[in-house]
């Protein structure tokens, strides 16, 4: 999963939530050890969770792994929210 | 060739078919013509119902002013009007009075200004020999009855009528002229000169009342431009706003679509990103080993290869709402990568047999379709 994935996480030690929407992306991005930062991206992620998002969390050194979570991680790298799928 | 009016239609013959400017045909082509029947008013109605009844005397009691002149044998009535002309019936009805031998009536004209015509003829004097105010005098000779059988106009008109009275513009007569004491009062159609006058006279009117009609069109229409021209400048800024919000729209589109294969680029690898960019497809292996192929596209961009590479299965899976392209394809990815299963569940499938060397797009599998495996065929 991810094996090649040229998608270096943050060096800064912050972390990412991208959320799709119509406008490509936007991102929250939070300290993991500021507790209010957390605060507000884990609302963020409950709130789109109970929208029926897909979380997915991208992990590893270039991202190269990822699972698909149902948990918000504070401490996870990138996490990419995906609105609910459809049929097409 | 036109089609006689007498000619009937004939029946059962293929083809044949009525000129469409036949009224009343129907179906037997005969022309109808449609019966005739002079308009009445409710005086003649009465006069006719009249008639009707009393052949011996066809004249209504209403329609009848009988005179009895003062002495046995001269009757001098007094009339304001034109007595011929337009309302030359009533010298009509004189004409016959006095061409009746029971009465044996003469008809002149003692004063001035009268133009009495009998048979084509004249009596009187005066300027143009109108009869602007006159008096005439009827003679009789065998008899003083006089009747003057007179239409119902005329009739009203002879309520007040009496041998002294004199009938003055303002009241039954002007009424019975109903213009008034007009000169029309004085048309007669014998009279060419008056005619041409006339004629003339309506020509000026018709130009005078369509340069009127003209003069308003025109004033309309520059009002209309000038209401036009007022609200321009505010068509112009809305014309402007919507410009801008249009291009502010296409700017944001544009801005979306960067960001989006912006973040799909950043979860490709090289060999991922050449081929997207080159062949516009990319490649991916799931957890169950089967390859997956994303084309670029939103919506049926999928298929499943099989072991020899070519597509045996398409898909048709994306997020809700109006993401972008490149968010489209991360998530399809993502979601194959990661859930399979799901992902199937979710999205409309089409199995695909390449029969004749080339793809068949078949019926949409259901859930719990059997699935072509051609791999176990």
């Amino acid at each position: 999963m991810f094996e090649t994935l040229d998608a270096p996480l943050r060096t800064d030690g912050l972390c990412e939530l991208a959320i799709m929407d119509t406008t490509g992306d936007t991102k929250v991005i939070w300290d993991p050890a500021n507790a209010d930062e957390v605060a507000a991206a884990k609302a963020q992620f409950d709130t789109l969770r109970g929208k029926g998002f897909s979380a997915f969390l991208v992990t590893g050194a270039k991202g190269e792994q990822g699972e698909q979570i149902r948990e918000f991680d504070p401490k996870a790298g990138r996490i990419i929210l995906i609105p609910a799928l459809q049929g097409g | 060739m036109p089609i006689p009016m007498s000619f009937a239609a004939p029946r059962g013959i293929p083809g044949w078919k009525l000129p469409h400017s036949v009224p009343f045909g129907g179906k037997s082509g005969l022309r109808k013509l449609p019966k005739v029947r002079p308009k009445l008013s409710k005086i003649e109605k009465k006069a006719l119902r009249w008639a009707q009844k009393h052949p011996e005397d066809p004249n209504p009691p209403n329609n009848a002013v009988t005179w009895t002149s003062a002495s046995a044998a001269t009757a001098t009535p007094t009339f304001y009007g034109d007595l011929t002309g337009r309302y030359g019936d009533l010298t009509g009805r004189l004409n016959q009075f006095v061409g009746q031998p029971a009465t044996q009536a003469t008809l002149t004209a003692v004063n001035q200004a009268v133009r009495v015509y009998t048979n084509g003829l004249y009596t009187g004097t005066g300027t143009n020999g109108w009869v602007n105010n006159a008096t005439v005098t009827f003679t009789t000779a065998a008899t003083n009855a006089i009747t003057v059988n007179l239409p119902m106009s005329w009739d009203a008109w002879n309520t007040n009528w009496t041998p002294t009275t004199l009938v003055t513009p303002t009241n039954d007569w002007a009424r019975w002229q109903g213009q008034g004491n007009q000169a029309d009062l004085h048309y007669n159609p014998n009279d060419q000169v008056q005619r041409e006058r006339l004629r003339r006279e309506r020509v000026v009117q018709d130009e005078a009342q369509y340069q009127q009609q003209r003069m308003e069109r025109a004033a309309r229409a520059a009002e209309q431009q000038r209401q036009w021209d007022a609200g321009a400048p505010e068509r112009v800024a809305a014309l402007a706003r919507q410009a801008t919000a249009e291009r502010v729209r296409q700017e944001a589109v544009k801005t979306s679509l960067k960001r989006s294969y912006e973040l799909l680029f950043r979860h490709l690898t090289d060999e991922q990103k050449n081929m997207l960019e080159s062949e516009n497809r990319f490649l991916i292996e799931v957890k169950s080993g089967k390859i997956y192929e994303i084309r670029r596209g939103m919506h049926q961009n999928i298929y499943r290869l099989d072991d020899q590479g070519r597509p045996d299965e398409q898909l048709c899976c994306l997020p809700q709402g109006h993401v972008p392209e490149g968010d489209v394809m991360l998530a399809q990815m993502l979601h194959l990568m990661c859930n399979e299963e799901g992902f199937r569940k979710v999205a409309n499938r089409w199995e695909l047999r390449d029969m004749r060397g080339q793809l068949d797009r078949r019926r949409p599998l259901t859930e719990g379709a059997i699935q072509v495996d051609r791999r176990a065929a």
